[in-house]
């Protein structure tokens, strides 16, 4: 299935190759599995959001969902 | 004493034009640990009575703390504190740059100016040489080519030095003070109250070492934790694309200022404007502050289109946020011209940015007509709008001078329905977080002791996963965004988190970025004090600091009824992380107070007097 994915600030660069940002997964991943495949350090890994509503790392995924992954927010000064 | 303190006061008369040394009782350094906490302290005792800002009796207060002594992480920082000319009661404003560490080197906590020199003067101060300089060539020079002057004119290159430009000198209600060309204390308008006095600059060096209770001890932790706090932000990029890395986090949370708070979403201009794109565009490299193993700060270099060429330093989040977004401008090297025009005339560039995002809308609104402007037309996302705006802002000219006395002022001028559309606590325009966003923000602003101010208690970062507190039970959960639990004592526990690294007085990013607990930094203020002081000991001090300052707002005429946001805030977005979401503000402040233990005036109860010591 295919996952809408959008990386947000430091973590863009994990899509560098992929811009519409259009990801293949397997049935019944995960965000974290989503994650670790694109590479990601997830434990860098803060707020989800999937079609608008936050989620865990363990929010298992349909096709087509859209899941937004934010780094932490730091620097607000 | 041998405790990083000197427990001394050079207290500058510019009437009399004649310095005296003071001395500090321990005890108060003790309670109020130094910076903006004892800054508030002195002004409680000092101003009895509420003054106007440019009163003679009024006091700018530059106050270090026991981390300007030795070479602390974070801790090249100092604070100013005086009474606001945009708030009329208790602001702090803190910089960095070399300034605070040389204080300290030239055997002094605490600088306090008071009364007004006759004519423009420096302070020249080399430890115990302390000289009231003639300032009569420097008047009128922008921020950066003071210090270039005084280092000229002096042939002491080493000198740190805090120097307003124009727009102090004229009054600007948003006067920063600019230090060593670039950090600046940048809220509030004290740069205003600076130029009030005639004093155009502070330069100071020392060759002194304060004593600290175990140098061995503090030796090996300032090792190990520089180490720490720059591998944390290497890791987590606050070190690579400094604070510019948050726009895309901010705005896909709806967390950012977009069209002077009227839009909801605009991820592709927070894309643009923020890192990593800015740092690939502006080619932009860290800038450390004395003593920093982060560098946050920003070194640019812009080399096409040809008219923004430039190298220097680069706009930070907020000025993307308020001179970006605000404005419907994507482009960051737009910002970064504007932001070193700022920079030289010795404007804050959150409440510049504020101003002209505020005049957009009035424009639009027609309360503002090129009649008005000598013919500009004020439309979004217009260069040309925000650098002209700027330039008439800092010089108290053109259309620009309504902003003098700051956004509200201006308002009542331009329009009696505009006054409700200002977004401000206090009279301090917000800064780039919406508390529709992070509810925490709510009471954090309309309780923030020098107005609106995410960082005098950063709860956003909080609720945006950027950092936690354990030792004061805040941890990852404990809030999610849009839910009342915990938010009000986020508010709290924050703010006092504020005055405390304000008063110590450290760089927030060591902790909010760098990782830095509040169990080490403990360690580390009892290596340098000998005092023995547990987490709790230092949050009490915090909470003490800022129960004065609330005190100083109280003396001022600051109440419950002015516990309050702006109209905006009731209005809730129809797209993006916030849609449909409204502030439950009634039920925050409910909270907010029972925990703060104020009366049903807004007062510290006698209780809490007690409990705090002040009584």
């Amino acid at each position: 299935m295919v996952i809408n994915v959008k990386l947000m600030s430091m973590f863009a660069k994990y899509l560098k190759n992929n811009p519409d940002g259009k990801v293949e997964v397997e049935e019944n991943a995960t965000v974290r599995s989503l994650a670790e495949n694109l590479g990601m350090p997830v434990k860098l890994v803060r707020i989800i959001t999937v079609n608008g509503k936050q989620e865990d790392l363990d929010k298992v995924l349909s096709d087509g969902d859209l899941v937004y992954i934010f780094p932490p927010a730091i620097g607000g000064g | 004493m041998s405790n990083g303190y000197w427990q001394k006061i050079l207290r500058v008369n510019l009437t009399k034009q004649e310095s005296t040394v003071e001395s500090i009782d321990a005890k108060d350094l003790k309670d109020f640990i130094g910076g903006a906490g004892l800054g508030a302290e002195i002004l409680r005792r000092e101003l009895p009575e509420k003054i106007e800002a440019y009163d003679p009796r009024n006091l700018v207060i530059f106050a270090t703390g026991p981390f300007q002594g030795p070479a602390v992480p974070g801790g090249a920082k100092f604070s100013i504190v005086g009474i606001s000319p945009l708030t009329g009661t208790f602001a702090d404003t803190a910089a960095g740059a070399a300034w605070g560490p040389a204080l300290k080197d030239a055997g002094y906590d605490v600088l306090i100016l008071e009364g007004v020199s006759e004519k423009p003067v420096y302070l020249k101060i080399v430890d115990d040489d302390v000289r009231i300089e003639d300032a009569a060539g420097l008047w009128g020079r922008d921020t950066f080519d003071t210090v270039d002057a005084i280092h000229e004119q002096t042939g002491d290159n080493k000198l740190s030095i805090a120097a307003i430009g124009p727009a102090g000198e004229r009054k600007v209600a948003i006067a920063c003070i600019a230090v060593d060309n670039h950090s600046f204390a940048g809220r509030c308008g004290l740069g205003a109250v600076m130029g009030a006095k005639n004093v155009k600059a502070v330069a100071v060096r020392g060759t002194k070492k304060v004593e600290v209770h175990d140098p061995e001890a503090a030796r090996k932790l300032i090792k190990k934790y520089q180490k720490q706090i720059n591998e944390t932000t290497v890791e987590n990029e606050l070190r690579l694309h400094g604070t510019p890395g948050l726009c895309e986090t901010a705005e896909g949370l709806g967390d950012m200022p977009i069209k002077y708070w009227e839009q909801d979403v605009w991820p592709e201009g927070a894309r643009k404007l923020g890192g990593p794109s800015y740092t690939e565009g502006l080619n932009a490299k860290p800038l450390p502050c004395k003593y920093c193993p982060i560098g946050c700060h920003r070194k640019i270099t812009i080399t096409e289109p040809e008219e923004y060429k430039y190298e220097g330093i680069g706009p930070e989040y907020e000025t993307l946020g308020l001179m970006g977004t605000n404005l419907l401008i994507d482009d960051p090297k737009v910002v970064a011209i504007a932001n070193d025009l700022a920079n030289r005339l010795g404007l804050d560039t959150i409440s510049a940015g504020a101003m002209v995002g505020f005049a957009m809308e009035c424009y639009e609104k027609g309360w503002i007509t090129t009649a008005d402007t000598d013919g500009l037309e004020l439309k979004w996302g217009d260069p040309n709008v925000l650098f002209t705006l700027v330039e008439q802002i800092g010089r108290r000219e053109g259309f620009g001078a309504i902003f003098a006395d700051g956004t509200l002022e201006a308002a009542g001028r331009i329009h009696p329905d505009s006054v409700a559309e200002v977004v401000h606590c206090k009279g301090l325009d917000f800064p780039s977080h919406d508390p529709r966003a992070c509810i925490s923000l709510a009471p954090t602003y309309a309780t923030g002791t020098r107005g609106a101010c995410h960082f005098r208690g950063p709860t956003e970062d909080v609720e945006m996963g950027g950092f936690f507190i354990p030792e004061v039970d805040i941890k990852e959960g404990d809030v999610k965004f849009f839910e009342k639990e915990n938010q009000s004592r986020l508010a709290v526990e924050c703010q006092d988190l504020g005055v405390l690294i304000n008063s110590l007085v450290l760089c927030m990013f060591m902790v909010d970025g760098g990782d830095w607990s509040l169990t080490d930094i403990a360690g580390m203020f009892n290596a340098i004090t000998g005092w023995d002081f547990s987490v709790d000991d230092l949050m009490l001090a915090g909470r003490r600091g800022f129960t004065v300052q609330r005190l100083n707002n109280i003396r001022d005429g600051y109440n419950k009824a002015t516990d309050a946001l702006p109209r905006k805030m009731s209005k809730v977005a129809k797209e993006g992380f916030r849609a449909g979401k409204a502030i439950p503000f009634e039920d925050l402040m409910e909270e907010y107070y029972a925990l703060r233990n104020w009366d049903d005036n807004g007062e510290p109860t006698a209780e809490l007097m007690e409990q705090l010591g002040l009584a």
